[in-house]
């Protein structure tokens, strides 16, 4: 496993909150790691619950400071997706893709992973973020939990170099994996609305780009997205 | 239903559509000239350039000018529609509308179940024939 200074824990509440806590009043660094063998309450984005048991469960926080400017923070999402899949794929052979923001899917759209980003801001920038990860052992056949969550560690530090190092290479690698390009969703919005389009990519903020057929360009924020479905045609007489 | 009672429902469809899809220029052009002017009008006292709006009526408009304001005039549609679920959404014909002479209102109903009464409207679309087809005349929510 790697050198990242690392906390574990049996049980907690969520790895989350550890992380946070340790960010935030032990101003724990960059790539700081907490790992929770079960979590009572797993929290995803929007505070969705983790449909898989903890027993069958690999989660871990990780802290990370990139250097962003708060209008780009959505990038952290987009970092630790990537993250993960990195992780993923070097743990199965099948194929596997993301879903914006936070999903990491089967080849048949199936979620056996997410993140969630709980980002600090600062004056123009971000200061930390906490990027948890799971990922469901089933999916990955594979019995041992330790070297699963070796890879997501692994899989999280590269992520975070990438997002220090080339943010524009970070957008780019996640359409490139992106499992609903090209394909036509409905993105149901808070507090209510939807918008529709074929998915074209995310933009250099991390915003989901759906494009009409007449070619309007319109973007979803991660905060402003409830979830997002596969189109079903529209209103009949 | 008429054959034209069939049309009408048709282009309040399509229109309806195009709104949910962000189908921008269909929108525009399922406009009527008179529509489009009331936007425009209404679009220039709010603090559009003049000539702008003399490029947007003109069909001048450079694509960008003409995406970012009809990307505002679907974001104004939709408001109109604000909680509608346009999955559930269906038209039936009803009176003559009061725009316009000779004009048609499409009623907008959500069905319910069945204990609890009639389909709910939530809206209406007026349409008008024009050059030989229906248009839109105005969309009407019920908030």
């Amino acid at each position: 496993m790697s050198s990242s200074p690392s906390r574990r824990f049996p049980v907690a509440v969520n790895a989350e909150a550890l992380a946070l806590a340790w960010a935030r009043q032990e101003a724990a660094q960059a790539g700081s790691v907490v790992i929770v063998d079960h979590e009572i309450s797993p929290r995803g984005r929007l505070g969705r619950l983790w449909p898989h048991p903890a027993e069958r469960t690999a989660v871990l926080a990780a802290v990370w400071r990139p250097t962003l400017d708060a209008e780009r923070a959505d990038l952290v999402w987009l970092g630790a997706s990537l993250g993960l899949l990195t992780a993923a794929r070097s743990l199965v052979a099948a194929e596997v893709g993301l879903w914006w923001p936070d999903g990491i899917v089967t080849e048949d759209t199936r979620r056996f992973g997410e993140v969630r980003a709980e980002i600090q801001l600062g004056p123009g920038r971000v200061v930390s973020a906490v990027v948890t990860a799971r990922l469901h052992l089933d999916h990955l056949g594979l019995p041992d939990r330790e070297d699963v969550l070796a890879a997501m560690i692994e899989g999280l530090q590269e992520g975070a170099l990438t997002l220090d190092a080339e943010q524009d290479a970070v957008c780019s690698a996640y359409v490139a994996s992106h499992s609903l390009t090209g394909r036509i969703v409905t993105a149901r919005l808070l507090p209510r609305g939807a918008v529709r389009g074929t998915v074209g990519g995310v933009d250099d903020h991390g915003q989901l780009e759906l494009v009409s057929s007449t070619g309007l360009v319109e973007r979803v924020p991660v905060d402003n997205l409830d979830r997002l479905e596969i189109a079903t045609p529209l209103m009949r007489s | 239903m008429t054959q034209d009672g069939h049309a009408a429902i048709a282009t309040a469809q399509a229109f309806v559509d195009a709104v949910a899809w962000g189908e921008h220029t269909t929108v525009w052009s399922l406009l009527s000239s008179e529509a489009r002017g009331a936007v425009l009008d209404l679009a220039t006292r709010r603090g559009m350039d003049a000539l702008l709006a003399a490029r947007l009526r003109e069909g001048t408009a450079a694509d960008d000018e003409r995406d970012e304001f009809l990307a505002d005039l679907l974001g104004g549609l939709r408001t109109e529609l604000a909680g509608v679920d346009y999955e559930q959404l269906r038209c039936k014909p009803g009176p003559a509308g009061t725009t316009v002479a000779g004009s048609l209102l499409v009623r907008l109903l959500i069905d319910v179940p069945s204990e609890l009464g009639d389909a709910v409207p939530v809206g209406s679309i007026e349409v008008v024939a024009e050059g030989g087809r229906w248009v839109v005349v105005r969309l009407d929510g019920n908030k």
